[in-house]
């Protein structure tokens, strides 16, 4: 990480932090600053991608927005000169204080450096090197997930792709929530690397989202006790599904020595019905849209509760517009910020909850709609179980399934509920909502995508589950018990996920991931080809043309298209026609404006038989493709030129 | 309530009131807010770009041995390579951000953050000038900046030694019971550090004595009769000076005057001044005695020496404490023997009780691995090979000369970077001796001892240089106060602000020049000969780049050779690549099966029968300048030219040649390369190879000197 990047950092968080003053709320320095990480990384993004649109990628492009983002946020720092100033003095006196006092910033700062520590070295282990010259994934969140979110970042890093088309699939529009990765492609003309961009700009997100949860729930909660079990037991959620297997395989077995090497997730095991993952492991790091979803939906939340019996426009504005802007970074924040806000403009009927809802409809609304996939892969169901094993769908298995995956999170949220009722009314009831939706509807071509439901109820009532441990914690002594056990039972799980992947050498990862011949090919396609030059090339899970260059290709890896809505099928099926035919791949080169057709191991693994690849590759065979412009002992490239051709 | 009121007796007695005292709360203020603002530089200055500079020889084995800490074969503490202490927060460092050039750094980077911001704890002694003028003066010298961007142990060593010496004052200013523990636990961190804590506790130590003899003394010139620790007298002087707001006033202030039964006065500034200059009037003789040079010295008994200079402190203060005991002086009421019993007994029992586990933590790598390394340096167990073979090493490094041989080399590298700091050291010293108080004394003894002991020690580098540097630098902090305090006229005011101007400019800019526009060229005296030239860096990038060309073509990796002349700092950049070896290579021994081939210019290789399937491309390894500064002139005539070669240097960075082809050198070699490896890389390389760095060019003197870019292949 150079000098310019760590500028970037504080500049972006100092413009977050400025543009705090706008929701006239009042809020500590630090808690300034926490929001501020979030809230600036998303104006940034906005607004670079508006000035990257017009000059590229480029580092010229980021000193417009940073400067432009700056005038715009001088005035907020020069009319809030002197607050500034007294917040500042107070943080400074407050930070004497004993870390139990309620004002300190102790446990904050505390919790902002376990975060960092846990992050840097997750994030550390994300890639390495690999003895070939390659790269290697150090968890499945990098092997799976980011593969595509490596495409889409080079995409917009290496080719300008402003015209927001899909990398992963030719004409397709890029109907994504895509603004974190736009966020991390503006590292790279820093002089961070591909990789780096991921991990710094997960870092730097990953480490403001836990300070910012602990702020939002400690307004929400009664006390700080409570904020910080909430942020815990959010955390390292993941259900009780594969606990068994640790407390009665893999430690008797193996002892303690386990904890070095653990042998599997706990949280997740899709063929073992365990279907929601840690939202660390299996949310934050690899669904990378959380990374500013979950933090957003928790500061617009905070906003609307603050501003509750205030009702002051600015707030509910600000609130309105931040909400309207999400569906560019994370669409489900969007859809419970929504849910959340809508119902509580209900409950109050006040007409100035129309500043929130008029703009964040007004924003949201045509962006969803644009994100909405051509083909409609929406339907519905009865009560939502996955896994290997045959359900019988009773209520009996239905409990089942979700006590193996939330353990014992629901009753206690019902629980908070209840004993909250005096404080929050009803306002906290939309969030069950977050977990009816799963067990009514599959809105995203995949089942298993109903989970990001869950997450968002487990980030919802985590203050709710706080406020249930934080008083029994504060009761007799056999409560007090019971509060360590209920503890335990919530966070065993995801603390073993965590730890997996903080300690770095479970197996089997790292695995390797792109060979080194993988990344000469995308070096030179990076830096050899048009930025808009379309590749016929292998749709496997990560591939050097899409991941390290960011060309668009005819089709990415089916299982994330399909996802996005994207008729894959036809797409492979033209691949493997293109591959087993070339003499007639003047039509499908047409069909997809192929400017390269990329021969390497991972296309004579998928469309070449075996019996072929082993002889070779026969030039006159593949001459039909067009001119070999680039070889090395496994691959060869060759240019259509479809476009003129 | 009778112990608190000695106590608090006793502090007042031990110390004059704190300059810091007189100072307005907005000055302070001020100096705090300035202070805030030069940590955010230092910050700025010490961890931007840490990876610029290529490797010197001693940074990649200390990244190395950190990597080998990491990966759990870490043999042991082997003095050659000093203590295990940094290996083992290096390589914290690597587990949590990961393997970097720049990570190698962060250490030495982090510990010189703290060097500059330390100060400000002498902030009550230094004064608001001579606060911000330390702090001012760490941040932009041009030899801590350098070295606290040097992934060596100095820095770190460094940081430790002024944690240690805050602490010894704060142990002899307001002694508490925990002070033992963490005087002694610093201590052991240094030894795990670096075998220089030896001369720390000779400077102290010395110091020590010299401090028991001077309360002794001073102590029999207290009434014994009305109280219990003798009541000093004040004389009234009277002193102009600078009050915040209002400007000069002349005040009286109060001199510290001793009176023994007699009804004979003395001052005890006196006393302190004398003791003082005597002390160091003897170290400076002892190592004359001994000789500059240990290394011509051989079979002198050094110890002995060194022996009989601490016997004469020693008998000093027999002396002294016998003419006490003669006036009935109460011992236990001496500030030195007050402080020492603060602690009691046991207090000091539990310090050495914690050092001692502190020590058998760090020297068995966590009590994890008893044995020591095996080798002829450390050839006993892990602790026995910290308490005596550290010793035993860094003894027997004093009978050779390693690096500069001359005395005077740190006097010459202090006066060409660090003049600013030495001419406020100069006046901090004068202020002491005129004014001395314990803190000024302490800090006045650091400095002068630090620069005789370094002087006369037998290895000479210039990372050494910023253990002279810092008490200096705080000396002249010091001064910088007293200057300010007797500054009389606007006109003087002007002068002293324009010469700071001109030092911190100068600073500045050498230090921005030196660490990170031309930061590792031989130019600068900083450069030592184990310097890597950029060109290894690139050597180092391309050859992985070329192993996957390699592979992807061949299906083999490249088999790389390196001479153990040129293996640092490769050994440090080639950690992950998958064949490349450590090798000893003569003039006829071919290497067969090696792809590429590393060696220096007497090992260059006589192809025979390979010759036509290698290139031969030439290639400088490392480099570094030993000018003749300080001699070559065979009379006064040539005087004049080696202060325009100086003034030359100063200004343009140009070295000269004074008269034995002392200019900028390299050990230069040759890289053999494959010939179809070599065509290979030719296909994916505009430039195949580097084409020998961005090398400096010089245009005077030093233009046609042929041992430097003109290799001697």
């Amino acid at each position: 990480m150079n000098l310019l990047v760590v500028l970037f950092i504080l500049g972006f968080a100092s413009i977050g932090f400025s543009l705090t003053y706008v929701t006239s709320i009042n809020l500590r320095l630090e808690e300034r600053v926490c929001f501020g990480v979030v809230i600036g990384s998303v104006m940034i993004s906005i607004v670079g991608f508006a000035v990257a649109s017009l000059v590229g990628a480029t580092g010229l492009m980021v000193i417009i927005t940073v400067a432009f983002c700056v005038a715009i946020v001088s005035p907020l720092v020069f009319l809030n000169r002197k607050t500034i100033k007294i917040e500042l003095n107070s943080f400074l006196h407050r930070a004497t204080y004993s870390w139990k006092d309620k004002d300190s910033p102790k446990p904050l700062l505390g919790i902002l450096l376990i975060s960092a520590v846990m992050a840097i070295r997750i994030l550390q282990n994300a890639f390495g090197k690999t003895l070939d010259g390659g790269i290697s994934a150090g968890h499945l969140s990098v092997y799976g997930d980011w593969s595509a979110h490596l495409s889409y970042v080079a995409s917009f890093a290496y080719a300008d792709n402003f015209s927001l088309n899909l990398p992963t699939a030719a004409g397709e529009s890029f109907a994504y929530h895509f603004g974190v990765d736009w966020f991390s492609a503006m590292f790279i003309p820093l002089g961070l690397s591909l990789l780096g961009s991921l991990e710094v700009s997960t870092a730097v997100l990953a480490i403001a989202f836990p300070a910012v949860m602990f702020i939002v729930c400690e307004r929400l909660c009664s006390n700080r006790a409570a904020a910080g079990v909430s942020v815990g037991v959010f955390l390292t959620a993941g259900g009780t599904g594969a606990l068994y297997r640790f407390f009665i395989e893999d430690l008797p077995e193996r002892g303690f020595s386990v904890l070095a090497d653990l042998p599997r997730s706990y949280s997740f095991d899709g063929f073992d019905r365990n279907w929601v993952d840690n939202p660390v492991t299996g949310f934050l790091y690899p669904q990378r849209p959380t990374l500013i979803g979950f933090s957003s939906t928790l500061i617009i939340i905070f906003l609307l509760w603050m501003n509750r019996d205030r009702h002051n426009a600015k707030t509910y504005i600000f609130a309105g517009v931040f909400a309207g802007i999400l569906p560019v970074f994370h669409v489900f924040a969007f859809g419970a910020v929504l849910l959340m806000g809508g119902c509580w403009a209900a409950i109050y009927r006040s007409r100035s909850w129309l500043f929130f809802l008029f703009p964040s409809l007004c924003l949201g609304i045509p962006v969803l709609l644009w994100q909405l996939p051509e083909r409609d892969g929406s339907e519905w169901h009865t009560l939502w179980m996955l896994g290997k094993s045959s359900w019988e769908r009773t209520p009996l298995d239905f409990l089942s399934f979700w006590f193996l995956n939330t353990g014992l999170f629901i009753p206690l949220a019902l629980a908070g509920t209840l004993i909250t009722i005096k404080r929050f009314g009803y306002r906290f009831l939309p969030i069950y909502v977050l977990l009816i939706i799963p067990n009514i509807a599959i809105w995203h071509f995949w089942p298993g995508n109903n989970a990001k439901y869950v997450v968002f109820f487990l980030l919802l009532a985590s203050p709710l589950v706080g406020e249930v441990l934080s008083r029994l914690f504060a009761h007799s002594t056999a409560a007090k018990i019971l509060a360590v056990l209920l503890v335990f039972s919530l966070t065993s799980s995801g603390a073993l996920d965590i730890w997996r992947a903080f300690e770095g050498s479970s197996g089997p990862y790292p695995a390797n991931y792109l060979s080194g011949e993988d990344v000469l090919v995308g070096e030179w396609v990076r830096d050899n080809t048009d930025q808009d030059a379309v590749f016929a090339s292998a749709n496997t899970n990560v591939h050097p043309v899409r991941a390290l260059a960011g060309r668009t290709v005819v089709l990415g890896s089916p299982g994330r298209l399909n996802d996005l809505g994207v008729d894959w099928y036809r797409r492979d099926q033209d691949l493997r026609n293109l591959y087993a035919n070339p003499i007639e791949a003047d039509v499908i080169i047409r069909r997809y404006d192929i400017d390269y057709i990329v021969v390497g191991p991972y296309e004579k693994s998928m469309f070449i038989p075996e019996s072929d690849r082993n002889q070779g590759i026969d030039d006159s065979y593949l001459n039909h493709f067009g001119a070999l412009v680039y070889s090395t002992g496994g691959y060869w490239i060759y240019e259509t030129q479809g476009k003129n051709g | 309530m009778a112990s608190s009121r000695i106590k608090e007796t006793f502090r007042r007695h031990i110390d004059r009131k704190p300059d810091g005292a007189h100072v307005s709360q907005g000055a302070w203020k001020r100096v705090r807010h300035l202070i805030g603002l030069l940590f955010l530089l230092a910050v700025l200055s010490r961890l931007s770009y840490l990876g610029l500079r290529a490797f010197h020889h001693d940074e990649s084995l200390d990244a190395w041995f950190s990597l080998q800490y990491l990966d759990g074969t870490y043999k042991g503490y082997d003095p050659v390579y000093h203590g295990p202490l940094r290996f083992y927060l290096t390589a914290a460092f690597f587990w949590l951000f990961g393997q970097s050039d720049s990570i190698a750094r962060l250490l030495p980077a982090i510990s010189g953050i703290a060097v500059v911001l330390l100060p400000w704890v002498w902030r009550r002694s230094l004064g608001t000038i001579g606060t911000s003028i330390s702090v001012a003066l760490l941040l932009t010298s041009p030899t801590m900046l350098y070295f606290s961007r040097f992934g060596r142990e100095d820095s770190f060593f460094l940081a430790l030694t002024f944690l240690t010496v805050i602490t010894l004052i704060s142990f002899l200013h307001s002694p508490r019971r925990w002070h033992p523990i963490a005087l002694l636990s610093l201590l052991v961190l240094s030894l795990a550090v670096k075998e220089s804590v030896f001369l720390t506790v000779f400077i102290f130590g010395s110091f020590g004595i010299v401090l028991i003899a001077q309360d002794l003394l001073t102590g029999t010139f207290h009434r014994t009769k009305g109280s219990l620790i003798g009541k000093p007298r004040y004389k009234k002087l009277k002193r102009e000076v600078r009050i915040e707001g209002v400007g000069r006033r002349t005040i009286s202030v109060r001199s510290r005057v001793s009176e023994n039964s007699n009804g004979q006065s003395i001052s005890e500034e006196v006393i302190r001044r004398w003791f003082f200059l005597l002390g160091v009037g003897l170290m400076i003789a002892v190592f004359l005695w001994i000789g500059t040079n240990p290394g011509e010295q051989e079979g002198s008994p050094t110890l002995i020496k060194l022996g009989v200079y601490g016997a004469v402190l020693a008998f000093i203060a027999l002396v002294c404490g016998f003419i006490a005991a003669r006036r009935k002086s109460m011992f236990s009421q001496v500030p030195v023997f007050r402080a020492l019993l603060v602690p009691r007994f046991g207090g000091w029992i539990f310090a050495v009780v914690i050092a001692a586990i502190v020590f058998v933590a760090l020297f068995t790598q966590f009590f994890q691995q008893f044995d020591g390394p095996g080798v002829t340096t450390a050839p006993y167990g892990a602790i026995r090979n910290g308490l005596v073979s550290g010793f035993e090493y860094w003894l027997g490094e004093q009978a050779t000369v390693r690096g500069d041989s001359r005395w005077q080399y740190y006097l010459v590298l202090l006066l060409a970077y660090e003049w600013i700091a030495l001419g406020l050291a100069f006046a901090g010293l004068i202020s002491v001796l005129r004014k001395p108080n314990l803190f000024g004394q302490i800090i006045a003894w650091w400095a002068c001892a630090s620069l005789i002991v370094y002087s006369w020690a037998g290895e000479r580098m210039p990372w050494l240089l910023v253990h002279l540097l810092l008490p200096i630098v705080i000396l002249g902090g010091i001064g910088a106060q007293s200057i300010w305090d007797g500054i009389k006229s606007r006109g003087a005011t002007v002068c002293f602000s324009l010469l700071l101007i001109l030092g911190f400019g100068y600073a500045t800019v050498t230090s921005v020049y030196s660490s990170y526009l031309r930061g590792g060229e031989p130019q600068e005296l900083f450069v030592q000969a184990g310097q890597a030239t950029p060109e290894v860096v690139e050597w180092a990038e391309q050859l992985e780049t070329l192993d996957r060309i390699s592979l992807a073509h061949f299906g083999e990796h490249l088999e790389v050779k390196i001479d153990s002349d040129v293996y640092w700092p490769y050994g440090w950049y080639l950690r992950d690549f998958h064949s490349s070896s450590y090798a000893v290579i003569e003039n006829e021994s071919f290497p067969s099966g090696a792809d590429i081939i590393f060696v220096p210019h007497w090992d260059r290789i006589n192809l025979g029968d390979e010759d036509g399937a290698y290139l031969e491309i030439p290639y400088e390894h490392r480099w570094w300048w030993v000018p003749e500064f300080d001699t070559g002139i065979a009379n006064p005539s040539q005087f004049g030219d080696l202060i325009s070669a100086w003034a030359d240097w100063v200004w343009n960075r140009e070295p000269w040649d004074s008269g034995s082809s002392r200019c900028p050198a390299s050990l230069s070699g040759s890289v053999y390369i494959r010939e179809e490896i070599f065509a290979l890389a030719e296909t994916y390389f505009n430039s195949p190879f580097p084409r020998r760095g961005d090398k400096p060019e010089y245009k005077k003197s030093c233009q046609n000197v042929t041992n430097f870019l003109v290799s001697n292949r």
